[in-house]
């Protein structure tokens, strides 16, 4: 039974974490396509489609702010509470904000990832914060140039857009996150009483 | 409760301190204010409504822009949380009818959140103003849910406690006859903290406060449609802004409506903003 209860009580954990979305509207290049964030346990999935930005590798990072007041310039620079130089997704030297490149190919890019430092809750959630996408590759820090460990040298902010609380679609409310929450442990604890009778 | 407002506002000598000085002086509702020449910044102390110290500011010849926001007991912590910002309409937001605006919420102490707004294109008349639980404009104001609640409660007037409203319920703003709204809300249970990554939304019609006879009214106040919407992002407390981006490129939000966001026509459009605005030019 206490299996039960912690299986159940770590399924609640996971599926109660939130999403998040971003829209690009932003950036006047007419870039746009929404981008989500989804919380799995400490992995943050990021999905979707972004269209219009040219050819090749682009940086795509999380900016401090979320203020587009005055466009993208507002945001602030990458987000990095710890105060890091600027990195690699994979380095453990990088700004929480670093999320490395995407890829256009024909002026379509699909965005699928995860990443472990980045998190839609807790004392550093992006939450409210801004997603910029640049005009050129980001060097990840390894490009030697005088911006390389703060910006990568990844250009000019074609498009951001806010980090916004996304709906789960299935119950409004707010209570919205705990109720499929509570149905899906119902549905595991079935399951698991269903595999002790097998 | 007085706030202290960051302004970048371009100086480039003495006079236009004592031009600044002089007028902030004879505003009504301007406790105290220090100007630094140096660092560009003029720091008023008020519980008037931001846009209208900036446009006091900007009467004097010059191009003023918000830096940061926030209360004396935020000014010596990191401001964590303290201080959010929404834009309703254009392209960070959404709006039917090109109704645009720029709603600030300041976490002011512990209980008090002020929500200090300027909304441009409205009906003349009362709106009602709320803040939702998403902050998805993915289908414009359609896709960020019901209005915002910790509490599980019925829809309800800002002055009822939690249980009797909603967290997000934050009564009518009023249009004059120019379709502006200026307001300065403050609210006891709302906390920026709570809000960050959700929205903010106008209404079309007046919001009854839950007071109506319909069961409608326990929901949503009969407000209707929703006109405008943004999403509630972290902005810069006092001081935080060490960047002078707003000050070097001086375009706020209001000239936005000719500008594009970003590119060279926008450097252009500063550029000559900023010698039209230039310092000590009459």
């Amino acid at each position: 039974m206490r299996t039960i209860v912690a299986i159940l009580s770590f399924i609640c954990i996971t599926v109660n974490a939130q999403r998040a979305i971003v829209v690009f509207t932003t950036g006047g290049t007419g870039v746009k396509g929404n981008v989500t964030f989804t919380q799995e346990g400490k992995q943050v999935r990021i999905e979707g489609t972004v269209e219009n930005l040219k050819p090749g590798e682009h940086g795509f990072h999380v900016h401090e702010k979320g203020d587009l007041s005055a466009g993208c310039a507002s945001t602030g620079a990458h987000y990095n509470p710890y105060k890091k130089n600027h990195g690699a997704p994979n380095d453990a030297e990088r700004h929480v904000g670093d999320l490395g490149n995407v890829v256009s190919e024909e002026g379509v890019t699909h965005i699928a990832f995860t990443d472990s430092v980045i998190s839609l809750t807790g004392p550093h959630s992006i939450l409210g914060r801004a997603v910029v996408i640049h005009s050129d590759r980001d060097d990840l820090g390894r490009g030697g140039f005088t911006d390389s460990l703060s910006t990568g040298h990844a250009g000019t902010r074609v498009a951001c857009g806010i980090i916004g609380t996304l709906e789960t679609g299935l119950v409004l409310g707010a209570s919205s996150a705990t109720v499929p929450a509570i149905s899906l442990s119902l549905l595991t604890l079935g399951l698991v009483i269903r595999q002790f009778l097998l | 409760m007085s706030l202290l407002i960051e302004f970048a506002v371009k100086m480039t000598c003495k006079s236009c301190v004592d031009a600044v000085s002089e007028k902030l002086k004879n505003v009504k509702g301007v406790e105290n204010f220090d100007i630094d020449l140096d660092k560009g910044i003029v720091l008023v102390e008020t519980e008037l409504p931001s846009s209208y110290v900036q446009d006091q500011i900007e009467s004097t010849g010059r191009v003023a822009v918000i830096n940061g926001y926030g209360s004396r007991l935020s000014r010596n912590t990191s401001g964590v949380n303290t201080a959010a910002v929404a834009i309703l309409g254009g392209t960070v937001g959404y709006s039917t009818g090109g109704i645009r605006g720029i709603v600030r919420f300041i976490q002011a102490d512990p209980d008090m959140c002020v929500i200090d707004g300027t909304i441009d294109g409205l009906t003349p008349g009362k709106h009602g103003i709320h803040v939702h639980e998403c902050g998805d404009l993915s289908n414009g104001c359609e896709s960020v849910g019901n209005h915002f609640d910790l509490s599980h409660g019925k829809h309800g007037d800002p002055s009822s406690p939690a249980g009797e409203r909603h967290t997000g319920d934050l009564g009518n703003i009023e249009a004059g006859a120019d379709g502006r709204s200026i307001f300065r809300i403050k609210d006891r249970l709302l906390k920026v903290s709570d809000v960050i990554g959700r929205s903010v939304v106008v209404t079309q019609n007046e919001d009854d406060c839950g007071k109506g006879s319909n069961e409608k009214s326990k929901i949503d106040g009969n407000s209707g449609n929703r006109l405008a919407c943004g999403i509630i992002s972290r902005a810069a407390g006092l001081f935080q802004n060490t960047k002078k981006i707003c000050a070097c490129d001086g375009v706020t939000i209001w000239d936005e409506r000719n500008v594009p966001a970003a590119g060279a026509s926008r450097r252009e459009f500063a550029e000559r903003k900023k010698e039209a605005d230039s310092c000590c030019a009459r």
